[in-house]
């Protein structure tokens, strides 16, 4: 089994537990990054509805990816 | 008599579609020659234009020729003159000075980092790998305004500050070295490995005698795509460079002609000439080893 095409030979789920491994760690870095413009746009009392609002998206994607990703079971 | 008759129907039958066979693989390859002749005339007519106008006289800038007419080195002499402002030599150092620093960090970290990824089994291995792809997806340009605030306040904007260059490359050059060794590594046989556990060799010792020199195509091609990467970065050295630190592709958009607001076209494809042909060499003498090294994981056994 190599590292990029996970899964071969264990079935599907292990495959889809890794796919949903990266796409929460993509996730995390886009999520981290809106965290922080939204902190510090907020400490420097500016405008940050719309940071805040890409926060919310963000966080929901990678709190339904964390979700399937714990449904996977492995 | 019938049967004989049979067996040559047989063969004649047996020799029209050999034939017919024959005709369509002729027929397939030309379709792949030409296929791949317009794929090469795609992919190289910009740099045969480049070529054959860094060899043009600059009164012939425009004449579209499509062979080389008017030849002349001039070009080349005015590329690294320096009567104009320009310093195009000294800008060739800075380059490669940045680039081999780049790389040599990069891999440095890169290999390590791949080995535990491609090696280690941990929890979260695939979000960390999502991760380092995470930050290699974030724009270049976004970095440009914070980094720029950064270096000033840290004075690195002025002088010989090679780092205010280096450090941002190898934030980019990290991940394509990352990913490239991991996949590398991957498919590397572990079993050498342990055998050189078994013969006494710490987990260190093992993957620095055995794995390192095996893993040489991959280093070496990932090495190359890096120094590559930082070779034609223009964005960040754009903005990060001093006079004294100033890279090739800042020095060859700044060239400045005999005229004001007279874009020296000539000297610029002389100058592209030049940064362009170490690359194709060195590509050209160790494409083995790139292919070898990028192909590396493509195919599971």
């Amino acid at each position: 089994m190599g590292l990029f095409n996970p899964g071969s030979g264990t079935g599907g789920v292990r495959a889809r537990a890794q796919r949903l491994d990266v796409l929460l760690g993509i996730l995390g870095v886009f999520t981290a990054m809106a965290a922080i413009q939204t902190v510090v746009l907020e400490l420097r009392g500016a405008s940050a509805l719309g940071s805040a609002l890409l926060l919310f998206v963000l966080v929901l994607a990678t709190w339904a990816t964390w979700r399937a990703r714990r449904n996977t079971g492995v | 008599m019938t049967a004989t008759t049979a067996t040559t129907a047989t063969q004649e039958r047996a020799d029209g579609v050999q034939e017919y066979h024959q005709k369509s693989d002729r027929g397939a390859r030309i379709r792949m020659y030409i296929g791949l002749a317009v794929l090469v005339i795609w992919g190289l007519a910009p740099f045969y234009w480049m070529v054959v106008t860094a060899f043009r006289d600059v009164g012939y800038t425009f004449d579209t020729t499509p062979w080389p007419t008017h030849v002349t080195l001039d070009n080349f002499a005015t590329a690294f003159s320096t009567d104009r402002g320009n310093h195009f030599g000294a800008a060739l150092v800075h380059s490669v000075i940045i680039g081999v620093v780049t790389t040599a960090v990069a891999m440095l970290v890169g290999v390590f980092a791949s080995y535990a990824l491609a090696r280690l089994h941990f929890p979260g291995k695939y979000v960390v790998l999502g991760i380092i792809l995470g930050a290699s997806m974030f724009p270049g340009v976004a970095l440009v305004t914070p980094l720029f605030q950064l270096f000033s306040n840290l004075g690195w904007m002025d002088g010989a500050n090679y780092q205010a260059l280096i450090i941002p490359n190898i934030s980019f050059a990290l991940p394509l070295t990352i990913y490239t060794l991991t996949a590398f590594l991957a498919e590397m046989p572990w079993d050498l490995e342990e055998s050189a556990r078994i013969d006494g060799c710490t987990q260190g010792q093992a993957f620095r005698k055995i794995m390192l020199p095996l893993a040489a195509p991959g280093l070496f091609t990932t090495a190359i795509l890096a120094f590559i990467s930082s070779w034609n970065e223009y964005l960040l050295a754009q903005q990060f460079s001093t006079k004294l630190t100033q890279t090739v592709t800042v020095a060859i958009a700044q060239f400045t002609g005999a005229q004001p607001h007279q874009e020296p076209y000539t000297a610029v494809m002389a100058a592209g000439t030049i940064v362009t042909v170490p690359l194709i060499i060195m590509v050209l003498i160790f494409q083995r080893a790139i292919v070898s090294g990028l192909t590396a994981g493509g195919v599971k056994g």
